[in-house]
């Protein structure tokens, strides 16, 4: 599969330091690394702690194609590379963008995959063998005459790779790469990365997750751009607490364990209930049952504010049927959550519930209006909608400017604006930020701005894209903790999310979509107990289920519910 | 949602020569360019929508539909007002129309619609990477053959942004269609904001990527991964074409198909 003399080779940085232009600290300061031919690094740290500037700098990009002050050396075996222009580096280090779109330039699968190789003058004949193997690797050679606009986010994830890895380089570099990508999607390119590390490629990867670091050579996290830890990656992951500092959510593992006073941390879920089986821990079927009581709750309930009756939407111009047949009701209070994998029609569905898109059969009705006949301006009073980039919403030049004008275009008088503005940043804790540049803000605190803007409209319910997106670990569980607030407060919430563990542990109702159409509506807890549900919506379940599921047959969804319903033998543990 | 106006698929136009392709394009503009007469225009016409047909591209003739239909409503409405040096037939103070100019309005509609159809099937049927192949054997420089070919490319991703942009200015209640001209122009800045800076990261990550994939070592020369041989029916298109459009311009010079003395 991988030609001779692609064998990995050594990957090292030296004292990297990086200062943006005009910035008020480094963006990297004397971060070191060091890889040996064939070793799995991975990289880790909170949202712009330095992740993406270092992978940069890795391929020369910085200093070469960015201003700022660039100190150090990047080594890939024993040269020096810091001095070569990019397109030379590319040869030897391939890199994965954050944002692998970007990365697509052409209008075919195999002309993607060809491009490097074209720019490396590479004969025809032995490019098409080359275009033909790696499109093998990442298991798209079916769709090699395809425009990459119309894969999925893991079909594009995987093609992108697959032009990276074209060139042969001796190192690849992935920048979070499972960022956008269903369960599935993250399945697939990790099983292609692990091919990949079997045939000896040296890799270096970037992410949130800390599961993905499990079994990792090494592992390396950065803080305020400085190495807050080096070394192998389980000792890290095995220090639930440690992790939380460095801005990464634990394994729920390690962190269940530390929870229960014991002194064991399994990484991961089979071995965790294997330990605990072992030692006769069981669920207790009383406080099960009483949580499965809870879930079936309703008359925290208002009435029906949302209804979709057998709704058939197919995008403009020979697009894609989107949804075929949808039908739901939403009442007051729920905590709705929508999964389902890249292009199974959630957005489309959830971008109905609030009239940015029409059926073209069927109807939705929103607070006794049919979105058809409605102004936007109407449906803009009853139902906000947070978009998964806040920079596609985001004007203003300062944040109150851009938290009032949603409620300003609603007709809210100045002095209303003023008072709405001073709650929802005491609500999303962004108080005192009034008058900062929205722009100069984290990814995490623009998402904070943006859900300010919808909140300070007070519609009845919000939809949110994804809104755990681009977020690290103590964001995203900032976030779902807000939604909680909200929706305890009486907001109905629908999320589009990716993310089992936001589902499980937050969500009351789980709509899975596949195709176009609602293939489950059951509680959180019905879909993450039926491994046929499972297999059949190609959902995962969150490591806390997986680790019930195993010890006991029984759907845990949080930490909290573990301790709740965990028993030791009458004779250890306080659990 | 907004995408590519090229079609995937077989069709006669597909399998032509890109530089065959490139070729005929602009000798296939001469027709709708050399007559007014709307009975001409008309046929020019029709042979641009035969193309389209030929290239699998009528589906996008309704992409373009609305465009189309304002150019013939305004080509004939300022065209039938504007004529220079015709008598009116209706007038009002110093403005009018009469027959000639209407028709003259509603011929150059069609050679403008004409002429968009023409662009339609060249894209319809050629994929960028044959474009920049053609472009650089013509002679144009890699890097700014791909450029040109990268921004056909760009076209359709910030229609997308533009139209994710706007769904989220309209769903915090931004109605675009209120108030004043001034109102509405200032009720556009919450869209042109977000829009204009997506574009530029886009153009910077653009760049990264095509360095990061090897792009500035084919300042020199890149090879080929599409085959692209030239066959008979090439040279037929080419020929064709090109005798065709010379008919064109020998008819109307000797008359035919003029309906007032102007392009």
């Amino acid at each position: 599969m991988i030609p001779p003399g692609q064998d990995g080779a050594s990957l090292e940085a030296e004292a990297i330091s990086f200062t943006y232009p005009s910035a008020e600290r480094a963006a990297l300061h004397e971060v070191s690394l060091n890889l040996e031919p064939g070793q799995l690094g991975c990289l880790m740290g909170r949202t712009g702690a330095g992740k993406s500037t270092l992978s940069l700098c890795l391929n020369g990009i910085i200093p070469a194609m960015q201003a700022g002050e660039f100190k150090g050396i990047v080594r890939i075996g024993a040269d020096s590379i810091s001095a070569q222009p990019v397109h030379e580096i590319a040869r030897r280090v391939g890199l994965l963008f954050q944002d692998f779109e970007t990365q697509l330039l052409c209008s075919d699968v195999e002309s993607e995959v060809a491009f490097g190789l074209e720019n490396a003058q590479m004969p025809r004949e032995q490019m098409q063998q080359r275009v033909t193997e790696m499109l093998e690797l990442v298991g798209l050679n079916d769709l090699r005459g395809r425009d990459p606009a119309t894969l999925s986010g893991g079909q594009k994830q995987r093609l992108a790779l697959a032009a990276v890895l074209a060139p042969a380089p001796q190192v690849i570099i992935l920048d979070e790469p499972t960022t956008d990508l269903d369960p599935l999607g993250k399945r697939e390119l990790m099983e292609v990365c692990a091919q990949l590390r079997d045939d000896g490629i040296t890799m270096l990867m970037a992410d949130h997750e800390a599961g993905r670091a499990i079994g990792a050579d090494h592992l390396t996290v950065l803080d305020e751009g400085e190495v807050a830890f080096a070394g192998p990656g389980d000792e890290l992951l095995s220090d639930p607490d440690r992790l939380r500092e460095l801005g990464t959510r634990p394994l729920e593992m390690p962190a269940l364990f530390a929870a229960l006073g014991l002194a064991e941390r399994p990484l991961t879920p089979e071995r965790a209930a294997a330990i605990l089986s072992a030692r006769g821990w069981r669920v207790d079927e009383e406080a099960y049952a009483r949580l499965a009581d809870e879930d079936a709750r309703t008359d925290d309930l208002g009435h029906t504010l949302i209804s979709a009756d057998e709704v058939s939407y197919a995008y403009p111009e020979g697009g894609a049927q989107a949804l075929r047949g949808v039908s739901l009701r939403i009442r007051e209070g729920e905590f709705v959550a929508i999964l389902g994998e890249n292009g199974s029609g959630k957005t489309t569905l959830a971008k109905h519930l609030n009239g940015l898109l029409r059926p073209d059969a069927g109807q939705v009705t929103v607070c006794g209006m049919h979105t058809r006949g409605a102004r936007p301006r109407q449906l803009a009073h009853e139902v906000g909608y947070l978009f998964q980039n806040p920079d596609h919403q985001i004007f203003a030049g300062r944040v109150d400017e851009e938290i009032a004008f949603g409620p300003r275009n609603l007709g809210v008088s100045e002095a209303e604006l003023r008072s709405r503005v001073r709650q929802v940043l005491a609500l999303v804790n962004l108080e005192g930020y009034e008058g900062k540049d929205p722009f100069v803000l984290t990814k995490g605190e623009r998402q904070r701005v943006a859900l300010a803007s919808v909140l300070a409209a007070r519609p009845r319910i919000i939809v949110f894209d994804e809104p755990t997106t681009g977020l690290d670990g103590p964001e995203q569980e900032q976030m779902m903790r807000l939604l909680r607030g909200l929706n305890e407060a009486g907001q109905t919430i629908i999320f589009i999310t990716h993310c089992t563990w936001a589902a499980a542990e937050y969500a009351r109702r789980a709509i899975v979509m596949d195709e176009g159409r609602i293939v489950a509506d059951v509680t959180p807890r019905e879909l993450f107990g039926d491994a046929g549900l499972l297999a059949e919506t190609g959902q995962v379940p969150p490591a806390v289920a997986q680790f019930s599921q195993a010890l006991d047959g029984k759907a845990l969804l949080s930490i909290r519910e573990a301790l709740r319903c965990l028993r030791a033998p009458t004779a250890e543990g306080e659990g | 949602m907004a995408g590519s106006l090229y079609r995937q698929g077989a069709s006669p136009a597909h399998a032509r020569h890109p530089v065959a392709k490139l070729v005929a394009l602009p000798v296939l503009f001469v027709p709708p360019l050399a007559f007014n007469e709307p009975a001409y225009a008309a046929g020019a016409l029709l042979l641009s929508l035969l193309m389209v047909a030929l290239s699998r591209g009528l589906p996008n003739v309704r992409r373009v539909g609305a465009l189309c239909l304002i150019l013939i409503i305004f080509s004939t409405l300022i065209w039938a007002l504007m004529l220079p040096g015709h008598e009116h037939t209706w007038a009002l103070g110093p403005v009018g129309a009469s027959a000639t100019s209407v028709a003259y309005g509603f011929a150059m509609g069609m050679r403008l619609v004409a002429l968009v159809m023409v662009g339609v099937a060249f894209v319809s049927s050629t994929r960028a990477e044959e474009f920049t192949y053609a472009l650089r054997r013509a002679g144009m420089p890699p890097t700014a053959s791909l450029a040109l070919s990268l921004a056909f490319r760009l076209v359709p991703t910030l229609a997308e942004t533009a139209q994710t942009v706007t769904q989220a200015q309209t769903s915090r209640g931004l109605d675009l269609r209120e108030g004043g001209l001034l109102t509405r122009l200032k009720r556009y800045v919450p869209l042109i904001v977000p829009i204009l800076g997506y574009a530029m990261r886009s153009a910077d990550d653009l760049s990264r990527a095509l360095e990061a994939r090897g792009l500035g070592a084919a300042t020199r020369e890149r090879t080929e991964f599409h085959e692209y041989a030239w066959s008979a029916a090439d040279t037929v298109l080419v020929v064709v074409t090109v005798l065709l459009a010379a008919g064109c311009i020998w008819a109307r010079l000797a008359g035919h198909g003029e309906l007032v003395a102007r392009l």
